[in-house]
């Protein structure tokens, strides 16, 4: 999620660089289709919806938690990275950010997993193991099918272990792979782009960034107007804009999806109700997170301004110099005039249509008089479209 | 030489490309699309020229695929490049962006050139940014014009001779320019309409480079399904010699009541027409981007996104560019820099869009409209 001006055509800029803590920020239009991709997915497969966005938290939170209840169930958790440091930074430097806090993000749930797997290992007291766990879920780290205190759910691996339907080595077992199954297990949904910067690059560099972080290749795809989760293969099935057609892609799980403004989410089938709430969490923990450079373990070089390979040189003026012909209001040349002697200075000469606003007004008035100048009117012009087309 | 207060302030930030000297040439990516070569990639050709010229350089095309034919790379430098460097794969058949990193990181990497344009379509906003990021350099997207300038790096206190100024639309009211100085290659994608294209010169010779990459890293996460295909009604903006662009001023008439905007329409409709039918020119309708978001009902089907004209739309190249009850806001205004002429009709005088016209009509649309039409039958009609 990104916080733009809000009224994006009126920006105060300073040598180049957006102060947005001097603006009024609000979500970034383009970030509400991501929000009901993102959502399609959450409730299609389970697992939680955690919003991040880097810029002043300030700034940021009221955004947060307007989006806890946007679009169709909105988001269930959110962070903010947040830090001085952080501020000017370009698309590269953003996505190495991000990056970072999303790493973190999948490294606190991987380690609440871990934890009780040790605990469990370490032969610790049952009552003590479910406290643990309990904790965990409340802290929305650990999803239903670990443990729950939803009524409807009672096949929870602590539930099975508790009941001595699994062993204990079995159990730890398989915490492992779910831990190991958060660093592969999840798709990024990003805004196709930022209605201030309008650069569309965050997507497809926070794929790349992350990509080195974790140490594998997690693909993108940018544009995307339709996407299915296609379980027999942990993939995305995925239609995206690309040139003069429409692209069908299937992408491997972990994957970054830019959403297209021509996004609309289908109905959630109803088959899979129950694996998709098995996999989802307590609820929504709307206590927003926000985390400093530090605490995401960022490299001071690689953020913000210091971090920018691009840097905004100073604005400059595009309108041209040029002459401008006002219909009813302008003089031309009714016909090709010679050189015009005037006072002590010498005019023209001058082509049929020429422009003579620039002539001393009694001059001007003087040639119409005498037929050789016109007020510029509908046929003049006319004839200079035809002629220009004609050329 | 660097004083001891620069490089305290160099080790605090991102390390800049090593041997960064080394690079030469300005390539630009020319895009081949499921067998055809897409022909604004052409303008980037042209870009690469311009930019070449300032410094002493070469222009490079670079070519993706799992076999470039020699006519496609005939085409090239007969339309400016001086060497076309051929990237060959079996895995870059079709386009998907992580062969398509990978390949290009390679051969950059090898070759080394000083600047890289790519095209601001769908596909180079997918892989310029990865690509980019892959090298760790500056992206600069979506310019409409490139030049060669010196930079003084504020923060740095150091001077830069020589670099790439990218020029794209700003936040506000103007044109940025970017800099990317202490990374090679300096990599920007361009606006397609914003160059034209090099007359095609058959005399033209150059170098066919052939690379296959060995995409040793490379794992196929992706695979392409298949195609489908859109209809794209703004693609007629694109050739179109004469541009009939309405914004919201037709909404309503000089004395502020409403009018239905379907009449506008049929105007602008009329004088596109004859047009068409007289000189034998392509033509086209186009709308402001508040036009559309204002969703009129009476419109829906006639003034829809992709007939946009401006920064997040469509930019055009017509002969003759008439805006209609358009203000002429920036965003707009960067859409349409490369018209031949303008031809602004507001009833504000102060609108923006009377800046950058060649003529100026300042009087109710609803009126200036059909005057205009019947001026141009009389003219046309009497040839
Ligand atoms: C990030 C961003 C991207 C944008 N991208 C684009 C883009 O791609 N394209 C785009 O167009 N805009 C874009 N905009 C919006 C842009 O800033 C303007 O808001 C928009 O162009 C205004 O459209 P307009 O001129 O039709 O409307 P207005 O600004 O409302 O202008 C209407 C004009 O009509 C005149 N008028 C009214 N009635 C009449 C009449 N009866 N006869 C004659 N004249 C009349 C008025 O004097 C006025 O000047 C973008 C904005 C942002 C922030």
């Amino acid at each position: 999620m990104k916080g733009v001006p809000a009224n994006t055509a009126r920006v105060v800029t300073v040598g180049g660089i957006l102060r947005r803590e001097e603006m009024d920020i609000v979500l970034n239009p383009y970030d509400r289709k991501t929000i009901e991709a993102a959502d399609y997915m959450r409730r299609r497969v389970g697992g939680k919806l955690v919003a991040m966005s880097m810029g002043p938290h300030p700034k940021i939170i009221p955004i947060m938690r307007e989006i806890f209840d946007a679009e169709v169930s909105g988001i269930d958790e959110a962070y903010i990275l947040s830090d001085k440091r952080m501020a000017g930074a370009d698309t590269w430097a953003t996505s190495y950010t991000l990056s970072k806090g999303i790493l973190k993000v999948l490294s606190i749930h991987r380690e609440a997993i871990e934890t009780l797997a040790n605990a469990i290992e370490s032969g610790e007291a049952i009552d003590k193991v479910e406290a643990l766990a309990t904790d965990l879920y409340r802290r929305n780290l650990i999803p239903n099918k670990i443990y729950s205190d939803k009524p409807s759910i009672r096949d929870t691996l602590i539930n099975m272990l508790r009941e001595g339907k699994i062993s204990r080595s079995d159990a730890v077992e398989l915490l492992r792979e779910e831990a190991k199954r958060v660093t592969t297990n999840f798709v990024i949904f990003c805004g196709m782009k930022a209605a201030d910067g309008e650069t569309g690059n965050v997507g497809p560099q926070v794929a790349e960034a992350l990509s080195q972080e974790l140490g594998l290749t997690i693909p993108h795809a940018s544009f995307v107007v339709d996407y299915e989760y296609v379980s027999e293969r942990n993939s995305l099935l995925v239609k995206r804009r690309l040139i003069n057609v429409m692209q069908i892609l299937e992408l491997d799980l972990p994957s970054v999806l830019t959403i297209h403004v021509d996004y609309s989410a289908p109905p959630v089938p109803l088959t899979g109700r129950r694996a998709s709430l098995m996999n989802s969490y307590r609820g929504k923990n709307t206590n927003i997170t926000i985390w400093s450079a530090d605490d995401i373990k960022a490299d001071p070089r690689y953020i913000g301004l210091a971090g920018s390979p691009t840097v905004v040189g100073p604005g400059i003026d595009i309108s041209r110099p040029h002459v401008r012909k006002i219909v009813g209001l302008s003089i031309i040349a009714a016909k090709d005039i010679d050189k015009i002697n005037y006072g002590d200075k010498t005019y023209g000469p001058f082509k049929k249509g020429d422009l003579l606003d620039s002539l001393p007004e009694d001059l001007k008035r003087d040639l119409v008089a005498k037929g050789l100048a016109k007020t510029f009117d509908y046929e003049d012009l006319a004839e200079e479209i035809i002629s220009i087309l004609r050329g | 030489m660097q004083s001891q207060n620069q490089q305290t302030q160099t080790l605090n930030m991102l390390p800049p490309t090593p041997d960064i000297e080394s690079y030469r040439d300005v390539w630009t990516f020319v895009e081949i699309f499921r067998g055809e070569l897409i022909s604004y990639s052409l303008e980037g050709i042209a870009a690469a020229r311009k930019i070449a010229s300032k410094v002493g350089m070469k222009v490079g095309a670079l070519v993706a695929g799992d076999k470039v034919s020699d006519d496609i790379a005939k085409t090239l430098i007969e339309h400016g490049a001086d060497y076309v460097v051929a990237v060959e794969h079996q895995y870059l058949a079709d386009y998907e962006p992580l062969a398509y990193t990978e390949a290009l990181e390679e051969i950059v990497r090898l070759r080394k050139p000083w600047a890289l344009i790519f095209m601001a379509d769908e596909m180079g906003r997918d892989l310029a940014p990865r690509l980019a990021y892959r090298l760790v350099t500056g992206l600069a997207t979506d310019n409409i014009d490139f030049d060669v300038e010196d930079f003084f790096h504020g923060l740095l206190k150091e001077k830069f001779t020589n670099i790439l100024a990218q020029i794209r639309p700003d936040f506000a009211t103007r044109i940025a320019k970017i800099y990317t100085p202490r990374h090679r290659p300096q990599i920007a994608s361009l606006r397609p309409g914003s160059f034209k294209p090099l007359q095609r010169d058959r005399s033209r010779v150059g170098d066919i480079y052939r690379y296959t990459p060995s995409l040793k890293n490379y794992q196929k996460k992706v695979r392409v399904v298949d195609y489908e295909k859109i209809e794209d009604r703004g693609a007629e903006l694109l050739g179109a010699k004469l541009i009939v662009g309405l914004g919201l001023g037709i909404l309503r008439d000089a004395e502020g009541n409403a009018k239905n905007p379907l009449e506008a329409v049929d105007m602008a409709r009329k004088i596109l027409d004859l047009v068409r039918r007289k000189l034998g020119v392509e033509t086209a309708l186009g709308a402001s981007r508040a036009l559309i978001h204002a969703d009129v009902k009476e419109l829906r089907e006639i003034i829809t996104h992709d007939i946009q004209i401006g920064q997040t739309g469509k930019t055009v190249s017509p002969k003759v560019y008439i805006a209609a009850g358009i203000s002429g806001a920036i965003q707009h205004r960067v859409g349409i820099l490369r018209a031949g002429s303008v031809v602004a009709i507001n009833i504000d005088p102060r609108a923006p869009i009377h800046e950058i016209a060649h003529y100026s009509i300042i009087e109710d649309l609803y009126r200036a409209l059909p005057k205009l039409y019947e001026a141009l039958q009389k003219k046309l009609e009497s040839r």
